[in-house]
């Protein structure tokens, strides 16, 4: 990058992460909307992390257990996400266990590693700031379409209720699941971006 | 850029841990607590070997306790030699502890057997595996072998176990039923041959309560299918039940009727082939405790089997043992040797007594017993033995029960009485002569005939079908619901028709209605002139209302005391002498009719009749000639009245009773009495002379003006009177029309009788209904 970026922090202003004002530091609050700002104008990584951490911790049970129950002429059988998808490919229906596996397993994979990332390469100067931001990007946009997975077993379980001849009904995996995502997606809330820009004029 | 140019805020001064780590804890703790009760929650995994895994399938077919879910099937793999499958099943750990060593399992499939049909669930929802164990821990035990066959009868159920054991298997299969009585109390659940092979031993199950029946004495026979059998009773034909006749049956009876003790389980009984046989060996008694004897006949035994009976004055005292011959080969003799065994007990000598029952039949031959061949059943010409007394009969030789070395003793025997066996025969070959055979032929071919034309006509044989078929519409008719419900409907529908009736307020609504109806004629009737008959209705329940008032009784009272006064007056004795007082009272008339103080009588009079007009005015005035008929049409209303009517009658009857009491003596002294009545005016009229009459008159005058200005005063306010009877005329013309359509009286007899009407109008409806589709009524509209 270009020598020519100088960042606000460089030249002793904060910016409002609620009104957007730039604050000529140093304070605590914003003199405009009265926001707090952060003791050191930048969000800790702490939120990132801790959220992070609960979105992998819930990924566990929520590959483990069943995400979905059904009953069929009296047989009852459940699936977890992967094994579920692994019987659509048995059932010959492939697209439909590509959707399965990519929002459900290579998205929420995808995202921790995607964050976790991004807060290492804050720790020193980002080589491609660009990049960077547009990763953090692709992240918070793709964070609410994770949720596919737990509004399909929602509608399938409130409208395949057909008695004995056929059922459906969520298993523990689908809250499991939830939690996860959203976890996952306030833990990309929480990172600030402003963090890949620090150091980036300083070369 | 230097350090310097950061920007610091100035902030609470040192770094602490940020509160949105309390978030990743929670998760932890949550999971965590997850890990431990799923692991809590893990139950032992225990193996069950099965030959197949015929319909299992993994992490779907359940383990079942009482068909409650306790265990699923997680893996199905090979024995290590692959003679078997083995199941791998995670129990439910609430359970674990109590499958122990007894516990068995099997698989449940549908099954359809003789003695019905079971598993048919499972042909839906698959097989699983039934488990069964008590309630009792002792001791986890991880590895079982399934059971072939799901076991007869339930682990755990009352009752005992014991063996029978047969010479051959025959037909008593496994599940067969054992019965008493007909009864079915349990069953077969395993059959095998001895380690020898010489017997099939047959393993039942009895339940309780009936398992006390099994004693020492109890004898079990073979009920299986259809046994025939021709003995000296006669011939016999048993047909035990439908699933004996396939999978056999035994049955059994405690011959000791209940007296001894119940055996323990595992006890091994004798299966005898038939009922005879288990009923005659509970005569059989150990060797050594019954008396053997052999009995020498002359002549032919034929038709003597072994087991025949031996009985003494009809009492069965033993059976025959053997028959044989036995051959002096030194004279060339050939005789017959029947052994008998006489069983002490039915000698009624106690067990074992052998030695008392040979001294007793000593004593009995000394007297002349013999033994005798004896016909036993005339049609098999089956032969019995029998002890006869011979003392009287002649040339009976003196004999002894010979006592022989290495043999039974040997009882004397006498000859068969052939005359009576050949008499009986006889007897009956010349009444079987005497039958008018052909006649009888005759008739029969006749009958055979006639019967021939009857079963082969085309009607006959279409009968079975057409009944087969009516039958079987009948059932579907009476198995239909409609019919079932029918009658309970039936009922329903009578019972509510008949509280409908018998409502009270359909009673009411009968009395309502004829008050109704009364009311209505009445109205009517004043309806003819709508405002004069209301004016007169009120008018004459005003008047009726005033006759009512009490001060018109107290009148009618003093009215009729002032007649007792007048009476009194009249027949005191100064009225006497009638003729002679009249004209002293005419003339006293006179006199005072001409006594100066009557001229002011007339102007007295005068005055009177000014009033009496007057009133009469006022009377126009106030228009009582239109209240009055009014009154008349109201009256003539009224004289409709059946009360009135009533009243009629009484009237007349009263005055027939009047008539009677003028009819009688004392109206014959009427007369007399008129007589008399005159005398005492006479009297009264001197008195009143006497009394200076004229001016009490001219003040009685006076008094009655001012009675008639009083009158007249009361008449002056009869238009008031007359609107207030209208009033209640009015009131009650209102509660007339109450009865009108819309009171709620009326309205609830409306709506009975509607009621009563639409019950009627759906009555015929159904019977019109029926009439035209008569199966309506079993197959509904």
């Amino acid at each position: 990058m270009t020598a020519a970026i100088r960042s606000a922090r460089a030249v002793g202003y904060i910016g409002c992460d609620a009104c957007g004002r730039a604050v000529r530091a140093p304070r605590s609050r914003c003199p405009r909307c009265g926001a707090r700002l952060a003791p050191d104008g930048r969000r800790s990584l702490d939120a990132v992390w801790a959220w992070l951490f609960v979105g992998i911790v819930f990924y566990i049970p929520a590959n483990l257990y069943p995400m979905l129950y059904s009953t069929q002429l009296g047989r009852r059988s459940e699936s977890t996400i992967i094994g579920g998808a692994f019987e659509l490919i048995e059932l010959g229906s492939i697209g439909v266990a590509l959707i399965v596996l990519i929002a459900s397993v290579a998205i929420p994979v995808a995202k921790f590693a995607a964050i976790i990332w991004l807060a290492l390469a804050t720790r020193r100067p980002a080589k491609d700031p660009r990049r960077a931001l547009h990763l953090y990007e692709v992240v918070e946009f793709i964070g609410r379409w994770s949720m596919i997975d737990v509004f399909v077993v929602a509608i399938l379980a409130a409208l395949v209720q057909i008695g004995f001849l056929a059922s459906l009904s969520p298993g523990p995996a689908a809250a499991f699941f939830a939690i996860s995502v959203a976890a996952t997606m306030l833990s990309a809330r929480a990172f600030d971006p402003r963090l890949i820009w620090d150091g980036v004029g300083a070369k | 850029m230097d350090a310097a140019a950061d920007p610091k805020i100035e902030g609470p001064g040192g770094r602490r841990v940020s509160f949105v780590w309390l978030a990743p804890l929670i998760a932890v703790a949550v999971a965590l607590f997850l890990l431990w009760r799923e692991y809590e929650a893990q139950g032992p995994l225990i193996e069950i070997s099965f030959p197949t895994a015929e319909g299992m399938r993994e992490g779907e077919t359940a383990l079942r306790y009482r068909d409650v879910d306790v265990g699923r099937v997680e893996n199905i793999r090979f024995s290590d030699d692959l003679s078997r499958v083995i199941a791998e099943v995670r129990l439910q750990p609430e359970v674990a502890r109590f499958v122990d060593d007894g516990a068995t399992f099997w698989l449940v499939r549908p099954e359809v057997s003789v003695r019905g049909v079971t598993g048919l669930d499972t042909v839906l929802s698959g097989v699983y595996i039934e488990g069964a164990w008590d309630a009792t821990e002792s001791g986890a035990k991880r590895s079982f072998d399934a059971l072939e066959q799901p076991p007869l009868t339930p682990i755990g159920a009352p009752g005992k176990r014991v063996t029978l054991r047969a010479a051959t298997g025959g037909s008593l299969n496994v599940g067969a039923p054992i019965l008493f009585r007909g009864i079915e109390v349990g069953q077969v659940e395993a059959r095998r041959l001895t380690d020898d092979g010489a017997a099939v031993e047959f393993e039942i199950f009895v339940n309780a309560p009936h398992d006390r029946r099994l004693t020492a004495d109890t004898r079990f026979w073979n009920m299986s299918g259809v046994q025939l059998s021709i003995g000296a009773e006669g011939a016999r034909l048993n047909i035990a039940s439908l699933a004996s006749l396939i999978q056999g049956g035994a049955s059994f009876e405690d011959l000791s009727g209940g007296a001894a003790d119940p055996v323990a389980p595992g006890y091994a009984y004798n299966l005898y082939p038939t009922e005879d046989d288990a009923r005659a060996q509970a005569l059989d008694v150990e060797p050594g405790e019954q008396l053997l004897l052999d009995v020498f006949f002359d002549g032919s035994i034929r038709g003597l089997n072994v087991g025949a009976p031996v009985e003494y004055q009809g009492i069965r005292i033993g059976r025959v043992a053997s028959v044989s011959a036995e051959v002096d080969a030194e004279e060339g003799v050939f005789a017959t040797r029947t052994t008998i065994a006489i069983a002490p007990v039915r000698l009624g000598l106690g067990e074992g007594a052998v030695d008392a029952s040979l001294a007793f039949l000593d004593r009995a031959v000394a007297r002349g017993v013999r033994a005798q061949l004896a016909t036993a059943n005339l049609l098999t010409g089956a032969l019995l033995v029998r002890f006869v007394s011979v003392s009287d009969a002649p040339g009976a030789e003196a004999a002894t029960i010979e006592r022989r070395e290495g043999r039974p003793p040997r009882m004397p025997a006498t000859q068969t009485d052939l005359d009576e066996l050949a008499g009986s025969v006889e007897g009956a070959l010349k009444r079987v002569e005497r039958l008018p055979i052909e006649a009888l032929f005759a008739n029969a071919v006749l009958l055979l005939e006639n019967v021939n034309a009857v079963v082969g006509s085309n009607a006959v044989r279409q009968a079975p079908e057409e009944a087969l078929g009516a039958l079987a519409a009948l059932n579907e008719v009476l198995n239909s619901e409609a019919v079932k419900d029918a009658p309970g409907e039936a009922t329903a529908l009578l019972r509510a028709l008949r509280e409908t009736v018998e409502s009270e307020e359909i009673a009411s609504a009968r009395v309502d209605l004829a008050a109704l109806l009364a009311s209505a004629r009445a109205v009517a009737a004043t309806l003819e002139d709508e405002a004069v008959a209301a004016d007169a209705a009120a008018a004459i329940a005003a008047l009726r209302a005033r006759l009512e008032d009490p001060a018109l009784t107290t009148l009618a009272a003093s009215l009729t005391e002032s007649v007792d006064a007048a009476t009194a007056l009249l027949s005191s004795p100064a009225l006497a002498e009638t003729p002679a007082a009249l004209n002293a009272a005419l003339a006293s008339l006179d006199e005072v009719l001409n006594a100066p103080g009557l001229t002011e009588a007339p102007e007295e009079l005068r005055a009177s009749l000014a009033s009496a007009r007057s009133i009469l005015e006022t009377l126009e005035q106030a228009n009582t000639a239109g209240e009055i008929a009014s009154a008349a049409a109201a009256a003539r209303g009224l004289l409709d009245d059946p009360a009135l009517r009533k009243l009629a009658d009484e009237a007349a009857g009263a005055a027939a009773a009047l008539r009677a009491a003028l009819g009688a003596e004392s109206a014959d002294q009427l007369p007399e009495a008129a007589a008399r009545a005159l005398d005492a005016t006479t009297a009264l009229f001197d008195q009143l002379r006497a009394a200076d009459i004229g001016p009490r008159a001219a003040e009685a005058l006076v008094s009655v003006n001012r009675a008639s200005g009083s009158v007249n005063a009361v008449f002056s306010q009869a238009p008031a009177l007359i609107a207030s009877l209208s009033d209640v005329a009015a009131r009650a013309d209102g509660m007339l029309a109450s009865f009108d359509v819309g009171s709620e009286l009326n309205y609830e007899a409306v709506t009975a009788i509607r009621e009563i009407r639409d019950a009627a109008r759906a009555i015929t409806e159904l019977a019109a209904l029926i009439e035209r589709q008569p199966n309506a009524f079993i197959l509904g509209r």
